[in-house]
């Protein structure tokens, strides 16, 4: 026996030393190792024009957040649209209650001019550009006088306008339409810098949109899980029972990712044998992978009857199968 | 380190692998080709020779893997038969080779144990880390590949 047994060990030792020798005097052709070298080469190209790509990624980035900026500024300017007017009308009626009090006097006349450019500003800010009431023109035309003139001559012109009521229809008409004008001109740029900050909005809502959309593409799922027989057909659940001496290979196909790693679990069956499951197999899976063909060896040992599942860990998720139940009978 | 040196180093030892794994040299030279191209964005990962040689050899296997699971959705063996592999022959083999010739006669996952234990010196432990498989299962793929040898090759046992 124990002759036996060193004789064994000697042909085995003779066999690997044969096996040894034969593939030493197999070398990797020298045409085969240019071409790698090659290749790699390329792929190196390849790799630092990616990085590069990426670094330019980034400024590209600080671009995007600048966009984000000009979302937060169009949310402050529509703040403002609906700000200015209501305290443009706060001050009005401030200043209505302070001419009650004060009388018509000089210095309620400036209140009256500061609340005039004021409600100015408000009204350019208004959507159809034309001053509502026949007091808004009087303050637009105090406005328009105000910016046109030096502090002498916007005095004069109020005395006259108070003076001269005859002429002072056509002077408001004027100074209307050129205050129009001026409202005009602002509420197209405006309204301009509205249109933009509203495309702005679209796109990053879009984009946002568009990520929730992959986001809810990308969820990682277990496909499928089949089980084959030496002769690679598929070995179907008699009962919900899988006769795990029929099974040679198993096949896991997901979808939403590749996991960085496929683990098979096997627990006996009974009640309080979660602590006895036993980690059968892991299996590292290269990216970009789809499926994965598992060697079946591992379920060959002649265990008892048993539950087999499997994980595969998505990094950020670890998605688990459902339980398939397994008895061994090989007849 | 860079790809090209460890080209240089381990050409041979990858070749070898490669060509003891696949059915033909053309298959052997893509296995080749690809496991080197791989490395090129894992090299600065590897912190020594011996991490680069173990990643070859473990990404040599994964690919080979890979590309027997292809040809298992064409519908061609992946656990064939040694008749059928030594039917598909793919490329000639020195008389003087009689011991290679029979390991290629084993299927893929036999021959993979063997030249890993014969040729690259592994352990059993080592291999079953290697392969991702149990110490158990690699020592009885091991016992029934000497089995399989001991009948395609009897002369060489009994010399």
């Amino acid at each position: 026996m124990g002759d036996n047994h060193t004789e064994r060990q000697t042909t085995e030792q003779y066999v690997r030393e044969q096996y040894h020798r034969e593939t030493e005097e197999i070398h990797a052709p020298a045409d085969l190792i240019n071409r790698t070298k090659g290749a790699v080469r390329e792929e190196e190209q390849r790799i630092a024009q990616n990085r590069a790509a990426q670094e330019q990624t980034v400024p590209q980035t600080s671009g995007q957040q600048k966009s984000g900026s000009a979302r937060a500024g169009y949310v402050y300017g529509r703040m403002q649209r609906w700000a200015l007017p209501a305290a443009a009308a706060v001050l009005v009626l401030l200043v209505g209650a302070s001419g009650l009090f004060f009388g018509r006097g000089k210095r309620s006349e400036e209140f009256a001019t500061d609340a005039t450019a004021q409600e100015t500003e408000a009204a350019d800010y208004d959507s159809d550009g034309i001053a509502p009431s026949a007091e808004t023109e009087d303050y637009s035309l105090d406005g328009a006088a105000l910016g046109a003139t030096t502090e002498a001559e916007k005095q004069a012109q109020f005395e006259r306008h108070l003076q001269d009521t005859g002429t002072d229809t056509a002077e408001t008409e004027d100074y209307s339409l050129d205050g129009a004008a001026l409202g005009a001109t602002t509420e197209a740029e405006k309204q301009a810098q509205f249109e933009k900050h509203r495309q702005n909005i679209e796109a990053a809502e879009s984009a946002e949109a568009d990520t929730a959309d992959s986001a809810a593409a990308a969820v990682p799922v277990l496909e499928s899980v089949t089980f084959y027989d030496k002769d690679k057909k598929i070995v179907e659940a008699e009962a919900l029972w899988y006769n795990a001496a029929r099974i040679e290979s198993i096949q896991l196909r997901w979808e939403g990712g590749t996991p960085a790693t496929v683990k098979v679990f096997r627990t006996p069956v009974g009640s309080g044998t979660a602590e006895r499951t036993e980690l059968l197999l892991t299996k590292s899976i290269a990216d970009g992978e789809a499926s994965v063909l598992l060697n079946a060896d591992m379920l060959h040992d002649g265990g008892a009857n048993s539950h087999l599942f499997f994980e595969l860990d998505f990094g950020a998720q670890v998605v688990k199968s459902e339980e398939y139940n397994l008895l061994y009978d090989e007849n | 380190m860079t790809t090209e040196e460890a080209i240089d180093r381990y050409a041979d030892m990858v070749y070898r692998l490669a060509l003891s794994q696949m059915k033909n040299t053309t298959d052997a030279d893509d296995l080749f080709q690809e496991v080197f191209v791989r490395l090129v964005s894992h090299i600065q990962e590897l912190e020594s020779w011996e991490h680069v040689k173990a990643w070859l050899i473990r990404v040599t296997i994964n690919c080979a893997k890979k590309h027997f699971g292809q040809y298992w959705n064409k519908n061609v063996d992946y656990l064939e038969e040694p008749e059928r592999l030594a039917d598909e022959g793919g490329y000639e083999l020195p008389e003087e080779h009689p011991v290679r010739a029979a390991v290629r006669k084993l299927p893929p996952k036999y021959r993979l144990v063997i030249h890993l234990y014969y040729f690259e010196e592994k352990t059993v432990a080592e291999i079953a880390r290697l392969t991702e498989q149990k110490e158990t299962t690699v020592k009885s793929q091991m016992h029934r590949a000497r089995e399989m040898l001991r009948e395609l090759i009897p002369e060489q046992y009994e010399s």
